[in-house]
C-alpha cells in the first residue's frame, strides 16, 4: 500500500492548521500496516528526509512547489519502486535481534562476527557493510544457532564466512578481509563446524 | 596437616592484600586462574626463598596483567604492576613497624591480631586514602601524551626508585638478627615508609587534576574557536540583509516614481531588471542550514556551524535537518559535542575526495531516544568496517588519533549510548543514539 501526505494538516473539528498532523497520521497508518510505503508531499522548507525515514519509515519527500513535470516524474518513480519491492522475496534465513529502538534483520550470509564491548552486556554485530551495538551476551547469541562459534573471549563467529583459519597468529581471516581472534583451544570446534557448515551459509 | 593449612592461609591472606589493591588501582577484572596461580606459586616457592618470595609479586604480577590486556599500553602495565607490588609490601611493612614500635609488649603474644591486623590495615589505610585525596586511577587510562608523558611515566620511575630502596631496606633488616641496633633507626624508616606512600599517592593525585584542568581549558579554548567562525557568518549574513534592505528601498522608491508618472513600460523595466535580480540573490543564500537556529545549546550549535562552513568551504553539499528544538542530549554535553565533533571530521574528510560531495546531518528526539544521524558520500570502494574500527585489535597495535577511535573510547563510558555505521551505495552513515536515563 502507498500513502501520499503532506505534513501540514487541516483538522477538520477544529478548522485550523497543526503543523506536524501528517507525522500523527502517519505513525498511525505505519502502527495498522508495517509494510506501508509513506511519501510525503510538502514544501520544500519541511523536509527532513532523514527523520522522518527513522520515525516512520518514510520513503521519500516531494516538494509541491515545483514544476509539473518533475512533480509527476517522482510520483511515477515511487509508484514504480513500491511495485517493484513488492516483487522481491523477503530472505528467509536471517539472523533477528532487538536494538534499543527497532528490530532488526541480517541475512545470515552477510553475517560475520559479534564482539563484546568495554560495557557490559553491549554486544556489536560487524557485517561487511554494517556494526550495530545492542543489549546481548555473546553466551546467549552462540546458543542461537550452531553455525555461531564462541572462537574466543572476546568474539562469536559466523562459521560460513571463515575464509581463512591462521594457527600461527591464531587469527581467523573472515570473508571480505575482517579478521577476529582465535583462542587456541576453540580451533577445533571452528574447524568441525566449518566442515560442518562451511558450505551452506 | 595443620601447619600446612595454617601455610597456605597466610600465603591467601598475603594475596587477599595484593589483589585488592591491584583492583582498586586497575579497575580491571582478575580471573580466578590468576588469583589460583598467585598462590600455587607462592606456596611452592616460599619453602626454598623464604621472606624473599615477595620477590616474585612484580613479576607476577607484569606477567598477569600482560596476558590479562595484550593490547594496553605497556608504560601502564609496568605502572599497575609495580604500584600493586610497592604499595602492598610498603603498607604491610609500615603496619608490622607500627605494631613493632607503638604496639605495648603484652600485645606481642596475640600473634594472630597482628597477621589479621597486617593485611587488614594496609587495604582500610589505602582505601581511605585515595578517596580522601580524591585520586582517580580511570584518568590513567586515557590515551593522552599528557597522562603518559606527564602522570604514568614519572610515576613509574618515582615507583622504580622507591621500591628498590624499599628491597633494600627491607632484606637488610630481614637479614641481619633483630637486635637493638635496627630498633635504633626503625623509627626513621617508619617516617620514610610514611613520607614515600603519602608524596607517591599526592603526585598522582596533583597530576590527574592537573590533567583534568588542562582538558578543561583546552574544550573552552576549543569553543571559544569554534564559536568565532558561526559568529562572523552572522555578521556576514547581518550585513548582506542589511544591504539588501538598503537595495530594495530603493528599489521601491524608483518603483514608486514610475508608477506615479503612469508609465506602464518604465515599471517592467525597473522590476524585470532589478527585482528579478534580487530574487536570484535571495535563492542563493544557504537555506539548508537555516534549521541550526533549533540547536538550542550553543556548545552544540557553534561546533555544527563550525563544521557546516568548513564543509562548505570544501564545496560539499551540506543539509541540516533538526526540526525539534535541541536543548538536551541526554550525556555529559563535553562528551557528545567531542563526539559530533570527531564524526563530522571524519564525515568531511570522507566527502571531500568523493565525487558529487555531499554532507547530511539530522538530530532528531524518538520517544526516550535522541538520534544523530551523520551521512556522507564517500568512495565506499575501499572502505570497510574492519578498517574503519581498526582498533586496539588492530595487528598494528596501538592505533592512535583516528576519530572514530575517540568516539568509540568516549562511548564506552556511557551505558546508554550506541553508535551504529553502514556502509552504503557511495555514503557512510553513522547514527548515535542516546537513551534518556532514568
Amino acid at each position: 500500500m502507498l500513502y501520499f501526505l503532506d505534513i501540514e494538516l487541516k483538522d477538520a473539528l477544529k478548522q485550523d492548521n497543526q503543523p506536524r498532523k501528517g507525522l500523527e497520521v502517519a505513525s498511525e497508518i505505519r502502527q495498522l500496516d508495517r509494510f506501508a510505503s509513506i511519501v510525503f508531499v510538502t514544501t520544500h522548507s519541511e523536509f527532513a528526509p532523514i527523520t522522518y525515514a527513522y520515525k516512520v519509515s518514510a520513503l521519500q519527500f516531494i516538494a509541491k512547489d515545483q514544476p509539473e513535470k518533475n512533480f509527476s516524474q517522482q510520483l511515477q518513480s515511487c509508484i514504480e519502486y513500491v511495485a517493484d519491492s513488492d516483487l522481491q522475496p523477503a530472505p528467509d534465513d536471517v539472523y533477528e535481534f532487538e536494538t534499543e529502538y527497532t528490530h532488526v534483520q541480517i541475512p545470515f550470509i552477510d553475517l560475520l562476527y559479534f564482539e563484546t564491548l568495554s560495557q557490559p552486556h553491549k554486544v556489536a554485530v560487524v557485517t561487511p557493510t554494517q556494526r550495530i551495538e545492542f543489549y546481548s551476551n555473546l553466551k546467549q547469541i552462540e546458543a542461537s544457532d550452531p553455525r555461531l562459534v564462541r572462537c574466543h573471549k572476546s568474539f562469536v563467529v559466523n562459521v560460513c564466512n571463515i575464509a581463512r583459519i591462521d594457527r600461527a597468529n591464531s587469527l581467523l581471516t573472515l570473508r571480505g578481509g575482517a579478521t577476529c581472534y582465535l583462542a587456541r583451544r576453540k580451533i577445533k570446534i571452528v574447524e568441525e563446524r566449518r566442515r560442518a557448515y562451511g558450505g551452506q551459509p | 596437616m595443620l601447619n600446612l593449612l595454617i601455610y597456605f592461609f597466610l600465603i591467601i591472606w598475603q594475596w587477599v592484600l595484593i589483589w585488592i589493591i591491584y583492583r582498586q588501582v586497575s579497575r580491571s577484572q582478575i580471573s580466578p586462574w590468576a588469583i589460583a596461580g598467585s598462590v600455587i606459586l607462592s606456596a611452592l616457592i616460599t619453602p626454598f626463598l623464604g621472606g624473599a618470595w615477595v620477590l616474585i609479586i612484580f613479576p607476577f604480577m607484569l606477567v598477569q596483567t600482560y596476558l590479562h590486556d595484550r593490547f594496553q599500553n605497556l608504560r601502564l602495565t609496568y605502572f599497575y604492576s609495580i604500584y600493586t607490588a610497592f604499595i602492598s609490601l610498603l603498607l604491610t611493612n609500615l603496619i608490622g613497624l607500627a605494631f613493632y614500635l607503638f604496639l605495648p609488649e603484652k600485645f606481642n603474644a596475640l600473634k594472630g591480631i597482628q597477621v589479621i591486623g597486617i593485611v587488614l590495615l594496609p587495604i582500610l589505610i589505602h582505601w581511605v586514602t585515595i578517596k580522601v585525596m580524591r585520586i582517580n586511577f580511570n584518568i590513567l587510562k586515557i590515551d593522552a601524551k599528557y597522562v603518559r608523558n606527564n602522570i604514568i611515566g614519572p610515576a613509574n620511575k618515582i615507583l622504580t626508585i622507591e621500591f628498590i630502596a624499599f628491597l633494600f631496606v627491607y632484606f637488610m633488616e630481614t637479614y641481619r638478627d633483630v637486635t637493638e641496633a635496627v630498633a635504633d633507626y626503625t623509627k626513621y624508616i617508619f617516617f620514610i615508609y610514611i613520607f614515600m606512600f603519602f608524596a607517591l599517592l599526592a603526585f598522582l593525585g596533583i597530576q590527574a587534576r592537573n590533567y583534568l584542568l588542562q582538558e578543561l581549558q583546552n574544550a573552552k579554548t576549543e569553543q571559544y574557536e569554534n564559536s568565532l567562525p558561526y559568529y562572523l557568518e552572522i555578521e556576514r549574513l547581518y550585513k548582506e540583509l542589511a544591504g539588501f534592505r538598503h537595495d530594495f528601498a530603493n528599489i521601491l522608491l524608483s518603483l514608486n516614481e514610475s508608477i506615479k508618472s503612469g508609465d506602464i513600460e518604465l515599471v517592467k523595466s525597473v522590476y524585470q531588471n532589478v527585482l528579478s535580480q534580487t530574487q536570484v540573490n535571495v535563492a542563493q543564500t544557504k537555506l539548508e542550514v537555516t534549521d541550526l537556529a533549533n540547536v538550542s545549546n550553543p556548545a552544540l550549535k557553534s561546533v555544527i556551524s563550525a563544521k557546516v562552513l568548513a564543509a562548505q568551504q570544501q564545496h560539499i553539499h551540506v543539509t541540516l535537518e533538526v526540526k525539534e528544538t535541541i536543548a538536551n542530549c541526554y550525556i555529559d554535553l563535553l562528551d557528545y559535542v567531542r563526539i559530533v565533533s570527531n564524526l563530522l571530521d571524519n564525515a568531511i574528510d570522507g566527502a571531500s575526495v568523493s565525487a558529487d560531495a555531499f554532507l547530511r546531518i539530522a538530530l532528531f528526539y524518538q520517544d526516550d531516544l535522541f538520534f544523530t544521524h551523520i551521512e556522507n558520500s564517500a568512495n565506499t570502494e575501499n572502505i570497510t568496517i574492519a578498517n574503519m574500527y581498526s582498533n586496539g585489535y588492530s595487528s598494528k597495535g596501538h592505533a592512535h588519533g583516528h576519530g572514530l577511535n575517540n568516539v568509540q573510547r568516549i562511548l564506552q563510558k556511557h551505558p546508554n549510548a550506541w553508535i551504529e555505521t553502514a556502509i552504503k551505495e557511495q555514503k557512510v552513515v553513522q547514527t548515535v543514539i542516546i537513551k534518556r536515563s532514568k
